[in-house]
């Protein structure tokens, strides 16, 4: 029977590292997916651990975040191209400068590390970069990784531990009874499980509100963009003039953003 | 009748057929073709296997634009006509309205020139964008004088520049024999014809043509590798049981064993496709009026006839759209003689041959999923890429997955050269059918652009300063 402890609903990089936990903690776990493992945003992805500070009550989550991937590839058994050099955010002109000064102030009531620099000073950490950054946040215990290969090897090591992984099974309902979660209706029939994590993104929203839950998530797609291979220029994440835009260990330069476009959304086609 | 405005991407024969007869109609039509390549363009190897180690004259634009043109009267007729002409332009992507795309409005076409780049609106997209080299690894095939039979007949007739003086042909299929007469009507020497098989594949009558020019077929054979330290200088033969070889002098190798459809654009924009056997290859679905499962994007084959041009300028006219499926006619099976090449080639060149040049990975990376070696990361246990689920209509294997952890087909030539035999690899080490992998995928832009070329193009101060956009989401729109 389909009988589980926990089901995860979604295969990309956040339902795969809660399954691979959960597994590893001894449970027993499903993770669904509508598609392919780590199919859509977690394979696209700008790939960076920002340890952001617009949102200081995130700050000690975010510093696990950190410990947690500074082992991740002898812990996965996986290569993710973890590259811990820093992020920087840089302002292209004086308003934006402006704005990044004034952010600045949330960012220094973290316990993270966060330093205010100028241009002079972005340049002597990325000699490449345009004379038009006047400066900017600097994150020294930021880092990147290859989003389609950390999604993988979380995928790996949960299946590894031997977790299950259902593609191309979309959920269409979450079960209940008697106010508790009993499982869920797939395409493909039920499964039952005490628990069930909503990772699927913008899906939640859908597989929630017919429980009368309201979760404010709408997707948008963005832009990403890859270079041929160039040389070595830099190895930190870099934010600048709307894009995200980072060097990969084979040398591509990977740029994600550009303007929001809101798209719809459906389940099962 | 209401003139439609049509992009035809391509400058094939039918291409040019479908561009005359719709202009005929009274329809705006622009006629776009990547060729000729620039030199920095022919170096990426796509869309044709040129090969390494070009010469230097293909530098002479000039030169090669005329000869070009003398080479293709269709094209300067479509000119004559009023056929808005576009040489040496790129259709890097095509984007209309769809699923995940909500705000394009009219459909628009990336065109990009050595002039810049232009977003072109237009009602209809008509591709017809020919076939390319089906290429197969083997040991030297990066050797400067390796190059397929596409490239060979566009460098001799349409680009004129040849240098090879001595050419040994793999493969007796329809693309070889007319490679091989192009040869022969420039007077260039063929020193022999590799061939798995024990007839010529092209048909009796090729194998009489053969016979006649006394052209030497090594019937059982297959390449071992290609020989030289900076060129190609000989190539080593060996019997499909692996039992005997030989050695043969010539300054080119000329890969000539299948051509595909060149489908990144039907497959980029979304239109379903289906795995055609006897193409080798996927190709979209098309109706009797030539229309892809995306209304208003039309896919003409090359063998596509008078009778199909006429169905496909009523539906642009307005005639309802038929949703009978055309079924291509039956021909060669390209399928089973590329396998009658892979299986020797793998069995007898091995593991460590390299599949994906672009990338330096081998067939055996390849089939381990392993990552690549610049990473100095090895993987705690094998992996396979078969998909898990019980949906019997999914695919059961993700070559996607096996590109993205290997990165073969993630370089510049964007799979041009491997992703093919990547596939038929699959098939093998798997024993599924074609049908069953999913492949791996297309984005656009269809071709490597220079960022100068479309970085001009920038975006209205509207969109920079209203526009929500990352990473600014905390600023109040």
């Amino acid at each position: 029977m389909q009988n589980y402890d926990l089901i995860v609903v979604g295969a990309g990089i956040l339902g795969l590292a809660t399954a691979y936990q959960a597994r590893k903690a001894g449970a027993k776990v499903v993770v669904l997916d509508k598609g392919a493992t780590a199919y859509e945003a977690s394979s696209r992805a700008t790939g960076y651990l920002s340890l952001r500070g617009e949102t200081p009550e995130e700050s000690p989550l975010a510093q696990v975040a950190e410990k947690l991937w500074d082992g991740l590839d002898e812990e996965l058994g996986y290569p993710t191209e973890w590259t811990q050099k820093g992020r920087i955010w840089a302002a292209m002109n004086e308003r934006e400068l402006a704005e990044l000064k004034d952010l600045y102030q949330s960012f220094e009531k973290t316990d993270i590390a966060f330093e205010f620099v100028d241009g002079k000073a972005l340049r002597e950490m990325i000699p490449s970069l345009s004379e038009r950054c006047l400066g900017g946040i600097h994150t020294p215990r930021a880092g990147h990784a290859n989003p389609q290969r950390a999604s993988q090897a979380f995928a790996w090591a949960f299946t590894d531990l031997g977790g299950e992984i259902r593609e191309y099974t979309p959920v269409l309902e979450v079960l209940t009874a008697d106010g508790r979660v009993k499982g869920v209706r797939t395409s493909r029939g039920e499964i039952h499980a005490p628990r069930v994590a909503l990772c699927a993104a913008a899906h939640n929203t859908l597989l929630l509100r017919p429980l009368g839950i309201l979760f404010p998530l709408a997707p948008v797609r963005l832009e990403a963009l890859v270079t041929t291979p160039m040389p070595p220029l830099f190895e930190q994440c870099f934010i600048g003039n709307g894009l995200a835009i980072r060097q990969t260990r084979r040398g591509n330069l990977h740029m994600n953003g550009g303007p929001y476009a809101w798209v719809d959304l459906n389940i099962a086609r | 009748m209401s003139q439609r405005t049509i992009v035809v991407v391509g400058a094939s024969r039918v291409g040019c057929r479908f561009a005359l007869a719709a202009n005929a109609a009274g329809h705006q039509v622009t006629l776009v073709d990547e060729h000729p390549q620039a030199l920095k363009d022919l170096s990426l190897d796509a869309p044709y296997f040129y090969g390494a180690g070009l010469p230097a004259a293909l530098n002479n634009t000039n030169a090669i634009a005329q000869t070009f043109l003398d080479a293709r009267p269709e094209l300067i007729e479509c000119s004559d006509r009023g056929i808005d002409v576009r040489l040496s332009t790129i259709l890097w992507g095509a984007f209309r309205n769809g699923e995940n795309s909500i705000h394009i409005g009219t459909p628009k076409a990336g065109l990009v020139s050595r002039d810049g780049n232009e977003l072109l609106e237009h009602d209809i997209l008509v591709v017809s964008s020919g076939v390319r080299d089906f290429v197969p690894s083997f040991l030297g095939w990066q050797l400067p004088g390796v190059f397929g039979a596409k490239a060979g007949l566009a460098l001799l007739e349409s680009y004129g520049v040849f240098e090879g003086e001595r050419v040994l042909i793999l493969g007796t299929s329809d693309v070889a024999l007319r490679l091989m007469r192009s040869l022969r009507s420039k007077q260039i020497a063929i020193v022999g014809v590799v061939e798995p098989g024990e007839t010529v594949e092209a048909g009796p009558q090729a194998a009489a043509w053969l016979e006649s020019e006394r052209i030497p077929v090594h019937f059982g054979n297959v390449i071992a590798s290609a020989i030289g330290k900076v060129a190609v200088e000989g190539a080593q033969l060996v019997t499909i049981d692996g039992a005997s070889s030989e050695k043969i002098a010539c300054d080119s190798i000329a890969v000539a064993v299948a051509t595909l459809p060149n489908v990144e654009l039907p497959a980029a924009m979304g239109c379903r496709m289906w795995f055609s056997e006897r193409l080798a290859s996927w190709v979209p679905e098309i109706s009797i009026q030539a229309e892809t499962s995306l209304d208003g994007v039309f896919y003409l084959a090359s063998s596509a006839d008078d009778a199909i041009v006429e169905a496909m300028l009523a539906r642009i006219s307005g005639v309802a759209r038929d949703e009978t499926r055309f079924s291509f006619q039956s021909g060669t099976d390209a399928s089973a003689y590329i396998g009658k090449w892979i299986e020797p080639l793998h069995r007898t060149g091995g593991p460590d041959v390299i599949l994906c040049q672009c990338e330096s990975v081998t067939r055996r990376e390849f089939c381990d999923i392993e990552p690549p070696r610049y990473l100095g990361k090895s993987m705690r246990a094998s992996q396979t890429p078969a998909i898990q689920t019980d949906d019997i209509e999914a695919p059961r294997v993700n070559q996607d997955l096996v590109k993205r952890m290997t990165r073969v087909g993630m370089g510049h030539c964007q799979g041009k050269r491997c992703r093919d035999e990547a596939a038929f690899t699959l098939v093998k080490r798997f024993g599924v059918g074609s049908a069953d992998i999913r492949p791996a995928s297309y984005r656009f832009p269809l071709r490597p652009l220079d960022l100068p070329l479309i970085a001009d193009d920038d975006e209205t101060d509207d969109i920079r300063l209203n526009w929500q956009m990352w990473p600014y989401e905390t600023r109040n729109a």
